[in-house]
């Protein structure tokens, strides 16, 4: 109980230190909630960016993998061609003499 | 000075709440702040998988549509190698008919090719363009001879006359009825369009058939 009016001052002056101390408390708590969602912004900002570098980076390996199997088909029908042309012109060489002769009749050939 | 009991309370409750509360400020700020890195994480993961996978499809695209280019390219090139060798063939056919106007048998053969070509314009009065070589090949007798050959098979009497205008060609003949516009071209360079175009599929499948 107070037991005069100087006591009470003081006492009064204890407890508005108190919650201006209170109040500071708060506002730190504040501040550093601001902070934790500043961080949290940044935090975010920094995995989407990841995202853009991921997928470049996977794009750029699966271009890479293209080109590569683009240029083993093509190595491949390349192989096949020079096969193939060899055996066709094997094939067409063996047989032109016999054509020529057969075209060659055919042009000379009259209807009376 | 201490305070007494009551206000000493009332100063404590002050602080404790208000460092509860500053707790619960903290605890749901970091709370709030850990669902939304959780939930950036979590959508950060599906548009990294979908971004992926739509640029896996474009690239497989571009992998099939290069690879099909490749193979019609490998197709064009192996029918052109096809063609070059059935053109070879009527290259040297024309060689060959070329040669064939020094021969002795040609003679023989222009001789055919002018009644074949009186024959296909019905007889009548008709006007033959060969070229200077072989306008010595050709007598006042032949043409009689071959006038009368055609005027049998055609049924209407035939005469024949050599124009004065040489023709441009190597061998054969070009045939018109006089004072008319029909024409038959019997000359060994249309001889040689018209096996080209008649036979050219059968030549190619003497080349390159089984």
């Amino acid at each position: 109980m107070v037991k005069d009016f100087s006591a009470l001052v003081g006492e009064l002056k204890a407890l508005r230190e108190a919650e201006t101390e209170a109040q500071g408390m708060l506002d730190d708590a504040e501040r550093r909630a601001e902070e934790i969602m500043r961080e949290t912004t940044e935090e975010v900002a920094r995995i989407n960016a990841r995202i853009e570098m991921d997928v470049a980076n996977a794009y750029g390996k699966m271009q890479e993998r293209m080109k590569e199997s683009v240029a083993a088909h093509e190595r491949k029908l390349d192989e096949d061609f020079n096969e193939e042309v060899a055996k066709l012109e094997n094939k067409a060489n063996e047989r032109t003499e016999a054509a020529v002769r057969y075209v060659v009749e055919q042009a000379l050939r009259t209807e009376v | 000075m201490p305070l007494s009991p009551g206000s000493e309370a009332i100063r404590r409750r002050i602080l404790e709440e208000a460092e509860s509360r500053a707790k619960r400020i903290l605890s749901e700020a970091s709370s709030k702040a850990e669902e939304t890195v959780r939930a950036a994480r979590e959508n950060a993961e599906k548009t990294r998988r979908a971004r992926i996978e739509e640029r896996e499809v474009l690239v497989k695209e571009k992998i099939e549509r290069q690879m099909a280019e490749a193979s019609v390219d490998y197709h064009g090139r192996l029918e052109e190698k096809k063609t070059e060798a059935v053109n070879r063939v009527f290259e040297e056919v024309a060689a060959q008919l070329n040669a064939f106007t020094a021969e002795k048998g040609y003679g023989a053969f222009l001789f055919r090719l002018i009644v074949e070509s009186g024959v296909k314009l019905g007889g009548g009065e008709l006007l033959l363009q060969i070229n200077g070589r072989d306008r010595d090949r050709i007598q006042a007798a032949t043409l009689r001879k071959a006038a009368k050959t055609i005027e049998e098979k055609a049924n209407q009497k035939t005469t024949l006359e050599l124009s004065d205008d040489e023709g441009n060609f190597s061998g054969g003949v070009v045939a018109s009825k006089l004072g008319g516009g029909v024409f038959v071209d019997n000359t060994l360079e249309e001889r040689l369009k018209l096996v080209q175009r008649e036979l050219t599929k059968e030549v190619e499948a003497m080349l390159h058939g089984e």
